[in-house]
């Protein structure tokens, strides 16, 4: 199983470097284990993350691409699609029928025609415009919809931490 | 009925505990052929089947089908899981539109297939899109959306899939493809004969509980396969494992609480809903600031802890201003108005209507358990009665049927306090709580005599199951709506 899926890994990590996407970079962390992978993603433009730059770990199953992919942000963040310890909950990366907060019917699930590159577009589209009634973390959630001031207060103290400049 | 009826009598030692046995002897059959569901409120007709028997009833319902629309036996299946089984529904579906009928089971693509670029000759070696492997193009198949794959791909993604215990619903790989592989497709490009085993096994599971007269036994290693022509709340007891359910949930059965009342009452109890209940019940927030102020003595003069305001704990007015109206208050309490109470004492009153049915329910959980352990001294105490050549086995029988039906009886009183709870107040349910009482009354009365029966004069036992059986009798059918 793990030949073709790092077959698959190293197709996908050619055309990532042939053709980035923009603000999107992705790549294995070593080229001796291409199960693991580091992106750097960059906040959105006009949102509350523009100018951030956002590290993250992929981790992929030996069956890739059959199985999803596990993401996680490795540095803080504070969004409701996104617990605490900075696991990324969107429904790409659940496979169909795999619903753990049963909301996400028609969103679009993972299959294995679907890609890393496909997987951080759609997380560059979920720090824009957060699902609030899914509750990855649901302090955040809540700020979301009810404090948005302090919501974005939050979120550019991130941005700038992930920069390095003092806060 | 199909309830054991080779149960010998002589067969007492360890299975006779069952509820149904009361019905079975002789006397009551004749009576009861007449209008079983006239006489017998719980009367429920159904058969206990086995894995292959199960199967052979599946397999006739595809073969019609099959035969019907002239369709493979493997697309009937399909199409009999996606719509209940329901052989005519479907053979009328197809023949109004078999398009749209194929469409929203999954089988087809809304959009037909681009079979434009399909020209392949012999020896061209495309890409997969999964495992971007270049292969032959013969080692590539699709489902009817023409997404196509390598067989390789497809064998690992039923692997992935069937390993996750999904068989019937395995899907096309394309991104947002519904398309369902059925059956064939999948145990022809399936070669590991475990996986191949597990798909039927799934699948199997999948078709019975698609199939509204078909319902696994809910006992614990249990496979048989119960069927009922008419599936409703009614009792249903597996011959196999005996364990007794309601044929419509699979929960236990629960008469005369229908199945959504029980869900709502087991629900209650098992969560910590209550715990907010007694949070308010026996608390009261300041008037002032609002801050939770539990009671912890006797004195309705309360000072809030934290911004020091007094005030009367039953009418939470000022206390100042209070003075001699202090037992207005107190009267306010004996005679409560609940409906001009405040939130608070209208909680209270909830929970304590609550804990009046619930301690009521466990209570008779309790005797149930307790009753059983007198079954096993009855049965010692008969041994030692026969041993003593007074009264033969046969003599002390009366008193296994007695227990059995104590147990019925009491099971039935258990269920009737959810019951009770949420029913509104009226005459209904006065007639129900005093058909209740009745109930109770005699059961005790039953379980009292049981428990002191030392002699074979049989007499005055009989007449008390009798009654008891008859109170519970009338209950259900006064109350059991199904």
């Amino acid at each position: 199983m793990a030949g073709s899926a790092l077959r698959r890994l190293m197709a996908e990590y050619k055309q990532l470097t042939l053709n980035p996407p923009d603000g999107i970079i992705a790549g294995p962390i070593n080229e001796e284990n291409f199960f693991e992978w580091e992106a750097l993603i960059t906040g959105p433009d006009g949102t509350c993350f523009e100018g951030g730059v956002f590290p993250a770990k992929l981790i992929f199953p030996p069956d890739y691409p059959l199985s999803p992919p596990k993401m996680q942000f490795t540095c803080e963040m504070f969004h409701p699609n996104i617990y605490s310890d900075g696991r990324v909950c969107i429904s790409i990366l659940h496979a169909p029928g795999d619903d753990p907060m049963g909301y996400e019917s028609s969103a679009e699930r993972w299959s294995p025609v679907q890609s890393v590159e496909k997987i951080l577009l759609s997380v560059v589209s979920m720090l824009a415009e957060p699902n609030d009634e899914s509750g990855a973390n649901v302090d955040a959630a809540k700020m979301w919809r009810e404090d948005r001031e302090e919501f974005n207060r939050i979120a550019q103290r991130i941005v700038r931490k992930t920069l390095g400049i003092p806060t | 009925m199909s309830v054991d009826e080779d149960d010998s009598e002589m067969d007492f030692s360890e299975d006779d505990c069952g509820y149904e046995d009361y019905y079975n002897t002789a006397e009551d059959c004749d009576v009861e052929q007449i209008d079983l569901y006239k006489t017998d409120p719980e009367y429920f007709a159904f058969e206990c089947l086995n894995v292959e028997q199960v199967e052979r009833l599946l397999n006739e319902s595809v073969e019609m089908l099959s035969n019907n629309l002239q369709i493979t036996p493997s697309l009937a299946k399909m199409l009999l899981h996606n719509h209940e089984w329901g052989c005519l529904t479907i053979t009328a579906e197809y023949r109004r539109d078999a398009g749209r009928l194929l469409v929203t089971s999954c089988v087809k693509p809304p959009v037909p297939p681009d079979t434009s670029n399909s020209s392949s000759s012999v020896g061209m070696r495309i890409s997969c899109p999964v495992c971007v492997s270049s292969i032959l193009w013969d080692k590539f198949s699709s489902l009817c959306c023409g997404h196509s794959f390598c067989n390789m791909c497809w064998a690992m993604h039923f692997e992935v899939q069937i390993t996750a215990g999904i068989s019937t619903g395995i899907s096309c790989m394309a991104k947002g493809c519904e398309v369902l592989a059925p059956e064939d497709f999948v145990l022809t490009l399936l070669t590991k004969p475990q996986l191949r085993d597990k798909y039927q096994q799934f699948a199997f599971k999948d078709y019975v509980k698609s199939h509204p007269q078909l319902r696994f036994c809910p006992g614990p290693n249990c496979q048989v396969v119960l069927r009922s022509k008419e599936p409703k709340a009614k009792r249903a007891i597996c011959s196999y494992c005996k364990t007794m359910f309601c044929f419509r949930c699979g929960g236990d059965y629960h008469a005369p609480t229908d199945c959504n009342t029980i869900r709502k009452w087991l629900t209650k109890c098992a969560d910590d809903s209550e715990t907010a209940n007694y949070i308010s019940a026996h608390t009261k927030d300041c008037p002032r600031c609002h801050i939770c102020i539990e009671k912890n003595g006797g004195c309705n003069h309360m000072q809030c802890y934290n911004c020091k305001h007094d005030f009367c704990w039953m009418c939470l007015g000022d206390w100042k201003c209070h003075g001699s109206e202090y037992y207005e208050c107190s009267r306010y309490k004996e005679n409560p108005n609940i409906a001009n109470e405040s939130a608070h004492a209208q909680a209270r009153e909830a929970l304590k209507k609550y804990l009046h049915y619930y301690e009521r329910w466990e209570n008779h959980c309790k005797s149930l358990r307790l009753e059983e352990q007198t079954l096993t001294k009855i049965k010692s105490r008969i041994n030692i009665k026969v041993m003593n050549s007074s009264g033969t086995w046969i003599d002390w029988q009366y008193l296994m049927d007695a227990a059995a039906l104590l147990a019925k009886c009491r099971y039935t009183l258990q269920y009737t306090y959810p019951y009770a709870y949420y029913m509104e107040p009226g005459p209904r349910k006065e007639l129900f709580e005093y058909q209740q009482a009745q109930l109770e009354a005699e059961i005790e009365n039953l379980s009292w005599k049981i428990e002191r029966a030392e002699s074979t004069d049989r007499g005055e036992l009989e007449n008390q199951i009798d009654i008891a059986e008859k109170r519970r009798t009338t209950l259900l059918k006064d109350f059991l709506e199904v």
